[in-house]
């Protein structure tokens, strides 16, 4: 539906954006996940018309498309980063007005109103004014307020930070509602569980460039990333001689020990399990836990970003 | 052990306190623009008032001393009359200017002059024959304040005019060597004539002053809080999301003109109603005039705002600069010190704010009640001035907008 290519973008001593190619498939949703000042804002502001890109190419259904163009603008709805609502109006007059910027007739746009408030759980407290409301209560209707419009194509913008579980689950909820009633969607986030779980697929930003992009299956196949175990010993036990227990398994497994965690990892590990504790029996080593991890994006993550996410 | 935290204690908030400053401090000098004005804004301040009320100054007879302008008709063109035209242009408060009947009624009648001095014909036989002298002084109704001005400096100089007759009856310089009886000044008398008919009311400039030159003052800055909540927006990020819309950016714009417009009617709307309830202005005079006017002035007023919110990077420093020049252009424009007690170069120098322009609509308005159509041009002056202030707004807006998209 929506596809970006060679797109660049540099601030006066900064380049933001190197080069982005990204693809997002109509009814799909697309995380965009990345750190802190990886660009993610950038390329929001850039495909939702507000910023200037220094190259690159925007397709809209395979048309090649300005940004500034009214039709597309009005099948676009934003959520941007920052709560941008007006303080001293209700959250239904906030509704009623950015519904109104896109051309809705007073009774749709008051009947849609009606419904997206109570969708976000806010319909009892729609006639107070914003500045009234908590924190997850105005990231709530920041997303309320780009959706009016029924656009096809949404860009959010971690719609989700800093609120609690409650108010987040409710984001989730309607989030779901809007996949299944067909929207394209590209989410930014720097929440692994939110790319992992809400979206269909994952792109990772770092430093201003798609490192890779795909469905999480897609990911784990490139990220080679193999099972593991996590073997938890006690104190005691050191210091370990892994050489003693990997001697019969290196060329298969990878041994890494710190502290009293001992990570083997490797394809095949689970089959493997019980031999291998086997022989660490026979090193008498006292066990604590064994936890067998999957792989998920915080593994891929570390694998092609080099660090972790949530550090 | 207990005066030692005591101390302790003060010592923390004493450092806590410079600390406070010194970040007050780093934020103020941050603002280079607005620090400018800050500092200079007093000085200027002062020396509009400073200039402005030297017409009023005891020494006043320097350079920039308010200059009388008086148009004189010679219909006449006697010795006499010359003679007379002569000794009156030596006066240094005139400013003496030969014009015909046609020029003068026109003069008179769009408020550029007072009044204008009329020697008839038959004034130098009426001054030979001693009987009273055909002149006068006709002059615009409803500037009664400005013609005492003239008045007082007019009449005490005729006194001291001081003709001789001359044997054959005809008048010469006042020299030793000239003879005969010095002039009967109870035949001077000048008559006083309105130009057209007194109307049913008239509007005391002393009250059209303070409502008009407030209400314009109160006018500036309404414009600047429209121009202030633009920046208001891009602060607060809804900006962002505007030009994020299908809106374009020159319908924001226009709608923020629109907003300074309509608000500035009202506000004008209120007080112009409370100034008629409370002290009797009379505004029901000539409603059209009134509605053109309004609408002139709230159109170049709000440009003025917009102007003032393109030239400033954050609300903050908006207020510093927007203070900074609604004072000087209210000072200086005649709204804090009235225009007729500038002196003259001052009162040139007031062309330059808007100000001027929206008083002298509204004195041309409720106290000189000149016809519409010789309100018309200021009108026309407002208007171009505004259309001016919005072009230049806009390419500001523009780069506003620029910038925040890059
Ligand atoms: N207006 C600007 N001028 C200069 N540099 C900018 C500007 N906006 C963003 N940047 C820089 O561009 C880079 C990307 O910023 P961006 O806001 O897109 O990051 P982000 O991925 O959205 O981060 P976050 O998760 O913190 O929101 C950052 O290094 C930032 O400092
Ligand atoms: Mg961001």
């Amino acid at each position: 539906m929506l596809s970006i290519s060679a797109l660049s973008k540099s601030y006066p001593n900064h380049a933001a954006l190197k080069q982005i190619d990204l693809h997002l498939q109509e009814g799909k949703m697309l995380g965009l996940l990345g750190p802190n000042g990886a660009g993610k804002t950038t390329l929001i502001n850039i495909l939702s018309g507000l910023s200037k890109r220094d190259a690159g190419t925007i397709s809209w259904f395979n048309k090649e498309i300005a940004t500034t163009d009214s039709r597309y603008k009005q099948s676009i709805g934003v959520v941007p980063q920052e709560i941008s609502l007006y303080q001293d109006l209700s959250a239904y007059q906030n509704l009623l007005f950015w519904g109104s910027l896109y051309g809705l007739k007073k009774s749709v746009s008051k009947e849609k109103t009606d419904r997206i408030l109570q969708d976000l759980g806010l319909y009892d407290r729609r006639h107070d004014l914003v500045k009234t409301y908590s924190g997850g209560m105005k990231r709530r209707i920041n997303i309320g307020a780009a959706l009016l419009h029924d656009p096809s194509l949404i860009f959010m913008d971690e719609p989700t930070v800093g609120i609690d579980p409650q108010s987040r689950n409710l984001i989730y909820n309607y989030i779901e509602k809007l996949k299944t009633s067909g929207k394209t969607i590209l989410y930014t986030t720097h929440y692994l569980e939110e790319a992992e779980n809400l979206c269909d697929r994952i792109a990772i930003l770092d430093n201003g460039k798609i490192i890779v992009q795909g469905t999480l299956d897609e990911l784990r196949t490139i990220s080679k990333i193999q099972e593991s175990v996590e073997i938890l010993l006690y104190a005691t036990e050191l210091p370990v001689d892994i050489a003693a227990i990997s001697a019969e398994y290196q060329h298969r497994f990878s041994f890494y020990l710190k502290d009293h965690a001992l990570t083997i990892s490797g394809s095949g590990i689970a089959e493997a399990l019980p031999d291998l504790l086997s022989t660490m029996i026979n090193q008498s080593l006292k066990i604590k836990k064994i936890e067998i991890k999957k792989i998920n994006l915080e593994n891929i993550f570390l694998q092609f970003t080099g660090y972790q996410l949530r550090d | 052990m207990k005066i030692f935290f005591c101390s302790s204690q003060a010592t923390n908030s004493e450092t806590d306190m410079f600390k406070i400053l010194q970040k007050d401090l780093l934020l103020l000098f941050s603002d280079k623009r607005a620090l400018a004005f800050k500092f200079l804004l007093p000085v200027l301040l002062i020396s509009v008032f400073v200039l402005a009320f030297s017409g009023m100054r005891s020494d006043n007879d320097g350079p920039g001393i308010q200059k009388i302008s008086l148009p004189v008709v010679d219909l006449d063109s006697s010795e006499t009359t010359r003679y007379i035209v002569r000794q009156l242009s030596q006066i240094p408060s005139f400013n003496l200017e030969h014009v015909d009947s046609i020029q003068a009624d026109k003069l008179v009648r769009t408020g550029k002059r007072i009044g204008v001095l009329v020697l008839h014909k038959g004034f130098s036989d009426a001054f030979s024959a001693q009987t009273p002298l055909p002149w006068e002084l006709v002059y615009q109704e409803g500037r009664d304040m400005e013609l005492g001005i003239l008045k007082s400096i007019l009449l005490p100089n005729l006194r001291k005019l001081n003709p001789f007759h001359t044997p054959d009856g005809n008048i010469s310089d006042n020299s030793p060597a000239n003879s005969g009886a010095p002039l009967d000044l109870s035949g001077m008398q000048l008559t006083f004539r309105p130009l057209a008919q007194e109307p049913a009311f008239r509007n005391d400039p002393w009250l059209v002053q303070p409502v008009v030159g407030i209400a314009l003052i109160l006018l500036l800055f309404n414009v600047s809080g429209i121009g202030g909540s633009l920046l208001e927006e891009k602060e607060t990020g809804t900006l962002k999301r505007l030009l994020q819309s299908p809106l374009k950016p020159a319908g924001l714009f226009w709608a923020k003109m629109l907003q300074g417009m309509f608000i500035s009617f009202i506000q004008l709307s209120i007080m112009f109603l409370a100034a008629m309830l409370i002290f009797g202005l009379h505004i029901e005079y000539n409603i059209p005039g009134l509605l053109l006017i309004m609408l002139a002035t709230t159109f170049s007023f709000s440009s003025f705002g917009l102007l003032l919110a393109g030239i400033s990077k954050t609300r903050g420093q908006m207020q510093g600069i927007a203070i900074a020049i609604i004072l000087l252009m209210s000072a200086l424009g005649g709204s804090m010190i009235p225009i007729f007690i500038m002196p003259d170069f001052m009162q040139k120098l007031a062309r330059l704010s808007v100000n001027y322009w929206g008083l002298e609509a509204f004195y041309d308005l409720w106290w000189r009640q000149l016809p519409l159509r010789l309100i018309l041009p200021k009108i026309g002056i407002l208007v171009s001035i505004g259309l001016l202030i919005t072009s230049v707004a806009y390419l500001f807006f523009r780069r506003f907008i620029r910038r925040l998209a890059s």
